[in-house]
């Protein structure tokens, strides 16, 4: 077995590894089997003998046992048998003895990344496989030549050139057209959900340790708001007590729909906001969008709103959840407040006096909620880590009259209770507020210390929008993270959440005329940032393949197959090298050897229907023969 | 093919015993219109070779001992007076001959090297203002001795590149020799030598070398020899295109000698050592058998066309 050969299959088993451990959801220990794996190879490449077959055989069974052990204790399949694979690589490397052998190890890679392909979606991973297919390919290819006894992988770079590319067209063709299913193979879900502040029962400042977290939380496309940032509205809250604010959830409504799309309202589509939204999972069942949504689309048959607005999904499903909301910013739902809105916990009758204090004599509900909204913006300062109130001490009491500092929750709380006590009905809504805008891809990101508490107070007949907390600065990425990002969500969407509706759409593209096609179908519009890569792609792609075609040696005539494979049996008895011609090959036989007669005929022949630019047919037969007769006694 | 090959093969190697190998590429190099040099010390059959090959093919034979003091007249000819016509006119030398045996070369000076040299490159010879045609077959057998032994004017390389094929002959086998002492019967034997073959026979079969059939792959296989000699790093010079023009003949010389119409890689390979080793110079030894190894091992890293 050449050296490349096994070096190759180093190669596609550390892939298989690699992949798995990419999906996070390994044990860290079982990295530890790589220094294996190298040390394996490492002694093989060199020549060293395999190990000796009790050893692997003792090893292999320990780690069975440690396989049944790990999935009694872990209740976790997938991960036993990833561990079990990369254990198995690791012993492997220390037993490759034929050709035969590496086989196994490629197969080992193959359900490595299959089991990787159930729990991951990172965009590495693309990466990982297209590196495993032509791996595989070239590993193909050597093992073929090694069993038909050719040497030197050299000279079949075309073909294997070609052969990627093939696999790949073709991959990219089946991955199209394969119907598609909901749901994985295993139902697994992928790793825990983000940890949210959003519960029914909220303890204030318990945000302060979520708006220090740059993760993000969702993906939004949009067209820009310019002008006003967006408030990603999630949950509203109603009942303060016990320095805890929750949520009684009103009059929440069940939906249901057949083809995804729920109808909330009657509103004109032209006027709302279309959000396509990709939310991480996160540790709750809400979703998020602008307020006043009347449409939503997303897959599944239920979906339950509250009176306030509120979308919640029917049950946690620890993945990504795609869904397009359409808004129309505006309220739509308008009831008379409850009398909830004007609960004020019981310690609270100060509160009236000190907002009398600062009001002027205008006693307009929007003009008291507006000169509310200012004082508390001018004449407080923001922090993400206020000093804690003594003991005892009612905490907003503490932030309005001593501290003044404090972040969202405090502005917001501190809000709501001020217009409870003058008679307004005022509630606390949470969710996101802004994210930063990726030109490139046009959309928003939502992070998590994007989190924000923002007030709503019934006026005029409408609950209408109070922020009191003043603006905080925030950071700008680099293009080049944006541009990053957006790759990773055009991934995300048109090859991890590649579904029937986009086979569907694929469909109906290519039944219309071309032409059209391609200028009038906006969903499939070309996208400058898109192509660039492309066409970078493709011109690369094009210079190698122009300098492999040009370097490329003859291709092998029909005659030199039949001889070829007739050396390559020899050469598992002899030995045999490139620069032996027939005739030095013969040499090995002895004259008296039962093959040698045909042997010497056959390589006459060869060498006549090779080298002597005339070919008769019956030259031709006779050669074939006299193949099939050494086939069988070589 | 030729039958007379193969009778020319077993007439020579019925005197020169167990150096089949040497006699088939003697063969090679008359059939393919090259001159022979061989090396090897005294004694071990080179003269008989070349007198054996002049009796069996039915040729003119002309034997030339280089000498020292031996001038370039003593082996073209020179014009001498004629009394009776009261003219000049050309005497032949011992080069009007279709083969001939130059032995010892390296034993004279380079001023009559070099006028043989000439006449084989040419095949006529030119004596003031006339020019006189060498018979044809012509071909010249040269001996040298091995470059170790006193008194002695080594080829330049010039010189050494027109000579096609480079022969070591070497001691016989131990059974060979024993039979060689066994049935001695001096260079009578020579003389009993009865011709197998025609001029004209000979001259037809070096027009056959030309319409032998090389395989395009094998001219890539003989340039790929060709051109590591060049790039190889023990090689001071490597082959000139003359060679390679040499080497693809002597091939052919060879395909035709086996019997074929066509070039196969044995034929590139069998003749390759023989005619580049005396072509190259190497970096570090000065042997000509060394390098002649070292061919042996470049070609053996080339790989063969499929």
């Amino acid at each position: 077995m050449p050296a490349t050969y096994k070096i190759l299959t180093c190669i596609i088993a550390l892939i298989g590894s690699s992949s798995l451990l990419l999906t996070e959801g390994m044990m860290s220990f079982f990295i530890l089997s790589t220094p294996f794996v190298l040390t394996g190879y490492y002694r093989a490449v060199k020549g060293y003998p395999p190990a000796h077959r009790f050893v692997i055989g003792g090893l292999s069974t320990v780690t069975l046992i440690v396989f049944f052990i790990d999935i009694r204790l872990s209740q976790d399949v997938i991960s036993a048998v990833g561990h079990l694979t990369m254990l198995f690589h690791a012993i492997k490397s220390f037993d490759i003895k034929d050709p035969w052998d590496p086989l196994q190890v490629f197969f080992m890679s193959l359900i490595q990344l299959l089991l990787a392909s159930e729990v991951t979606r990172s965009m590495i991973f693309g990466a990982i496989f297209l590196v495993f297919m032509v791996g595989m390919v070239v590993a193909m290819f050597y093992s073929h030549i090694i069993k038909e006894g050719a040497s030197g992988i050299r000279r079949f770079l075309r073909p294997i050139v070609t052969m990627t590319l093939l696999l790949i067209f073709m991959t990219t063709v089946f991955f199209l057209a394969l119907p598609r299913f909901r749901g994985s193979l295993f139902g697994r879900p992928l790793s825990k959900g983000i940890k949210s502040g959003f519960s029914e029962k909220v303890s204030l400042g318990s945000l302060g340790e979520i708006k220090l977290d740059p993760t993000i939380v969702m993906r939004i496309r949009t067209s820009p708001m310019k002008g006003f940032r967006p408030y990603w509205r999630g949950m509203t809250f109603d009942i303060y007590s016990d320095n805890t604010w929750s949520s009684l959830q009103q009059g929440m409504r069940s939906y249901s729909s057949q083809n995804g799309v729920f109808l909330l309202a009657d509103y004109d589509t032209k006027k709302g906001f279309r959000q396509e939204i990709i939310l991480e999972p996160l540790e709750t069942d809400l979703i998020f969008a602008l307020r006043g949504a009347y449409r939503v689309e997303m897959e599944s048959k239920t979906l339950s709103i509250t009176d306030t607005g509120d979308i919640y999904i029917p049950k946690k499903s620890g993945k990504r959840i795609r869904y397009t909301v359409s808004s129309s910013n505006t309220p739509l739902m308008e009831k008379e407040p409850s009398p909830v809105y004007l609960q004020l916990p019981e310690d609270m009758a100060w509160l009236r006096g000190f907002t009398e204090g600062i009001l002027p004599s205008a006693k307009d509900h929007k003009e008291i909620a507006k000169t509310i909204e200012t004082y508390l913006r001018d004449n407080y300062t923001y922090s993400l880590s206020p000093s804690t109130p003594p003991d005892g001490v009612n905490p907003i009491r503490y932030f309005l009259l001593d501290g003044k500092k404090g972040f969202c929750e405090h502005y917001a709380t501190a809000m709501v209770l001020m217009l409870r006590s003058m008679g307004i009905p005022a509630r606390v809504v949470s969710g996101y507020m802004g994210g930063e805008y990726n030109r490139y891809g046009r959309y928003y990101i939502v992070r998590q210390k994007d989190a924000h508490t923002w007030v709503e107070a019934f006026i005029d007949g409408a609950w209408m929008r109070f922020d009191p907390t003043p603006a905080a600065e925030f950071t700008v990425n680099s293009p080049l993270f944006l541009y990053l990002d957006f790759l990773r969500m055009k991934w995300e969407r048109y090859v991890v959440g590649y579904s029937r509706a986009d086979q569907l759409r694929l469909l109906r593209f290519f039944e219309r005329p071309v032409k059209v096609a391609l200028w009038r179908t906006p969903s499939l519009k070309i996208e400058s940032w898109f192509i660039y890569p492309l066409l970078f792609i493709i011109l690369i792609a094009g210079i190698i393949l122009y300098t492999l075609l040009l370097r490329v040696p003859q291709h092998i005539p029909e005659e030199s197959r039949y001889y070829l494979k007739v050396r390559g049996l020899i050469s598992k008895k002899h030995p045999v090298k490139e620069s032996h011609t027939v005739r030095e090959i013969l040499s090995h036989f002895k004259t008296d050897d039962e093959v040698y007669p045909y042997l010497k005929e056959f390589i006459l022949l060869y060498e006549s229907l090779r080298f002597s630019g005339t070919a008769d047919e019956s030259m031709k037969n006779r050669y074939h023969y006299l193949y099939r007769i050494l086939k069988e006694k070589l | 093919m030729f039958q007379w090959i193969e009778d020319l093969k077993r007439t020579l190697t019925g005197i020169i015993k167990g150096k089949d190998e040497v006699v088939k590429m003697a063969i090679v190099c008359l059939v393919s219109e090259g001159h022979l040099l061989i090396e090897d010390v005294p004694g071990v059959g080179k003269t008989t070779l070349a007198l054996s090959l002049a009796r069996a093919t039915d040729c003119t034979f002309q034997r030339i001992q280089f000498t020292s003091d031996l001038l370039p007249s003593d082996i073209i000819g020179v014009n001498i007076y004629n009394p009776e016509k009261r003219e000049f006119e050309f005497r032949r030398g011992p080069v009007f001959a279709n083969i001939v045996l130059a032995d010892e070369i390296n034993r004279t000076n380079p001023k009559t090297q070099s006028a043989l040299l000439e006449a084989m490159n040419e095949k006529k010879v030119s004596v003031e203002r006339n020019t006189f045609p060498l018979p044809s077959p012509f071909m010249v057998i040269a001996t040298q001795n091995p470059l170790e032994y006193h008194g002695t004017f080594p080829l330049p390389e010039s010189q050494l590149d027109r000579f096609m094929i480079h022969l070591r002959i070497g001691y016989p086998e131990y059974d060979d020799e024993k039979l060689i002492l066994k049935d001695m019967k001096g260079l009578d034997v020579i003389d009993s030598i009865s011709p197998v073959v025609t001029k004209d026979e000979i001259i037809e079969t070096q027009k056959r070398v030309n319409s032998v059939h090389v395989d395009d792959t094998l001219y890539d296989y003989l340039l790929r020899i060709v051109e590591t000699t060049r790039k190889h790093e023990g090689i001071r010079l490597g082959v000139s295109t003359r060679g390679a023009q040499f080497l693809l003949r002597a091939s052919k010389g060879h395909a035709i000698v086996e019997g074929r119409d066509y070039l196969i890689p044995d034929d590139i390979k069998a003749v390759a050592p023989l005619v580049i080793g005396h072509r190259i110079i190497l970096k570090s030894r000065t042997y000509i058998r060394d390098a002649v190894e070292l061919v042996r091992t470049i070609i053996d890293a080339i790989a063969v066309p499929l």
